[in-house]
């Protein structure tokens, strides 16, 4: 079940596995059907007001959230390559890759401090209407995901430097790995939604 | 006191999650007219005096028994704090946090129902009271959340380290109470929000952690039920693998 | 060096960022309108797709969870297109 540790990196060769622990992933079923519908609500809400939307929209930075985008790819890259290592039993590798994947996911959040900073210092906050409420409560909640998965990342690379994930033993990073993947999902939607689209 | 009685309390109090489930649904958000909608915080002090006295008797009944109907958090509460010891042992830190918690959540609850029984207690007061009668107990009942979170997330980590034969919760049902206790986060923004999915009447404030909350407490029931019903029946019908259960509970 | 970029996972990332930059090139082109608002959502549910599969390692697990996630995906991105199709007024530009 979850617990037999099971080596092979996954290939189209290898008998298909669900990487990490399956109950960890229903928790990401569950935190992946609350955000449908924060996006579906911000639709909603979105349809009866266009024109207060996209003029507020203007006053995000696009650039920022491109670049907070760039960031969490870049994460998500360095913590699936931290999995891919360690399950190649490349165990120095390992917290290294996760270590910048902590880093990117930090530089994420001064990101997100500087650009709410921007927001307040000019006087919008939750309450300015209904766009710019949406912007800090999704890119809020969504910040504490980020801040919850880069602990969880942190966790795991104390653990992937005392050398507890390797070849036969990769149960634990997988499944933190697939929580902080689903943060970068779900930030794709955010930009997507909230920054881009008119 | 001797097993077999104990059991049977056990048995009770583990019962009154159902009742409370099923009472609190119907006195609560039926009578009450929460359900199908709650009050709308936008609406005008006029329009949510003229609410209460259209649905006085309903509002008042409703909410009256309510209260009552809370306190069989207290039960419920107890019993599972009781199975948390079994799997913890000596120090059961995480049966306290959830004890405490769940005990907060009884005052939480009832107290918000006080201010709305007070918001139906003079119709034909000014409605500007009415109305901060009404905006209070909403907002006791949606930003003091934190309470209800640590009993579920103490409940859940418990369960994640019970390494009986059966365990008291399944190891998926852990997880998702996190979530559910989780997604209660959002209510805190009723404390500034008057419309949107976000303010007390809103899906992401109200009927989603709502929802979550009594689906959790659901499953709950239903696992600590069928525990206390497994510890029953070793006693009636001991056997070796029903005293291993027993010695590992 | 080369080889090392072009390994799947690096491609993956490549293509991902590519996405990202092309989707704010076309905002800050000042395109605007429908066609632009449903290319930028076809290329967001793209960029997740690419998460799913190859960072979150789906594409080789069972079907069933597989099927769940690009299920998810699908739906909520059909539903946001659909309300984003349908919300009438100012489809203008900037």
């Amino acid at each position: 079940m979850n617990a037999l540790p099971l080596p092979a990196p996954l290939s189209p060769a290898s008998p298909r596995r669900l990487p990490g622990d399956r109950d960890v992933w229903i928790f990401i079923c569950a935190e992946l059907f609350a955000f449908g519908l924060f996006f579906v609500a911000y639709m909603h809400y979105r349809s009866v007001s266009v024109a207060l939307f996209n003029d507020s929209q203007l006053g995000l930075d696009r650039s920022l959230g491109a670049l907070n985008t760039i960031l969490l790819l870049t994460s998500s890259w360095a913590v699936v390559s931290a999995v891919r290592a360690a399950r190649l039993g490349r165990i120095v590798a390992v917290p290294r890759y996760l270590a910048f994947g902590i880093a990117l996911g930090l530089a994420f959040m001064v990101v997100k401090y500087f650009e709410y900073g921007a927001k307040l210092n000019a006087g919008i906050t939750v309450t300015t209407d209904m766009f710019y409420m949406f912007y800090f409560c999704l890119t809020g909640i969504h910040l504490m995901h980020v801040v919850a998965g880069t602990i969880v990342l942190f966790v795991i690379w104390l653990n992937a430097r005392a050398h507890l994930y390797h070849t036969g033993n990769t149960t634990g990073i997988e499944a933190g790995a697939s929580y902080w993947h689903m943060v970068d999902l779900l930030w794709i939607f955010l930009f997507a939604l909230l920054y881009l689209l008119r | 006191m001797d097993e077999k009685t104990s059991l049977k309390y056990q048995m009770l109090c583990a019962w009154s999650g159902p009742l409370f489930l099923v009472a609190f649904i119907y006195f609560w958000g039926m009578m009450g007219f929460n359900l199908p909608a709650p009050p709308s915080p936008a609406l005008g002090a006029g329009e949510l005096a003229a609410r209460y006295v259209e649905h006085l008797g309903g509002i008042r009944v409703g909410f009256l028994v309510s209260m009552i109907v809370m306190t069989l958090y207290i039960p419920w509460t107890a019993v599972l704090s009781v199975q948390m010891m079994r799997i913890e042992g000596r120090s059961p830190v995480l049966a306290l946090i959830q004890l405490i918690g769940g005990a907060l959540t009884v005052p939480v609850v009832s107290i918000s129902s006080v201010f709305w029984v007070a918001a139906a207690y003079r119709p034909q007061r000014a409605p500007e009271i009415t109305q901060a009668l009404t905006d209070s107990g909403w907002l006791i009942i949606d930003t003091l959340w934190a309470c209800t979170t640590w009993q579920m997330v103490a409940a859940a980590v418990a369960g994640l380290h019970d390494k009986s034969a059966k365990p008291l919760f399944p190891r998926w049902l852990c997880f998702v109470t996190i979530f559910c206790g989780l997604s209660f986060a959002p209510a805190t923004m009723t404390g500034i929000l008057k419309t949107g999915p976000f303010a007390w009447d809103g899906v992401l404030s109200f009927y989603f952690p709502y929802f979550c909350w009594l689906f959790w407490f659901a499953f709950a029931s239903v696992y600590m039920i069928l525990e206390v019903a497994r510890r029953r029946q070793a006693l009636d019908f001991p056997s070796p693998s029903s005293s291993a259960r027993l010695a590992h509970a | 060096m080369v080889r090392w970029v072009l390994m799947p996972l690096q491609r993956t990332w490549l293509l991902l960022v590519g996405a990202t930059v092309t989707v704010l090139w076309m905002r800050e082109d000042g395109l605007a309108g429908l066609t632009i608002g449903t290319a930028t959502l076809a290329i967001a549910y793209a960029k997740a797709r690419l998460v799913i599969l190859d960072f979150m390692e789906l594409r080789h697990a069972p079907l069933l969870w597989r099927c769940l996630l690009e299920g998810w995906l699908l739906l909520v991105s059909s539903l946001i297109v659909t309300i984003y199709a349908s919300s009438g007024a100012a489809h203008h530009s900037l």
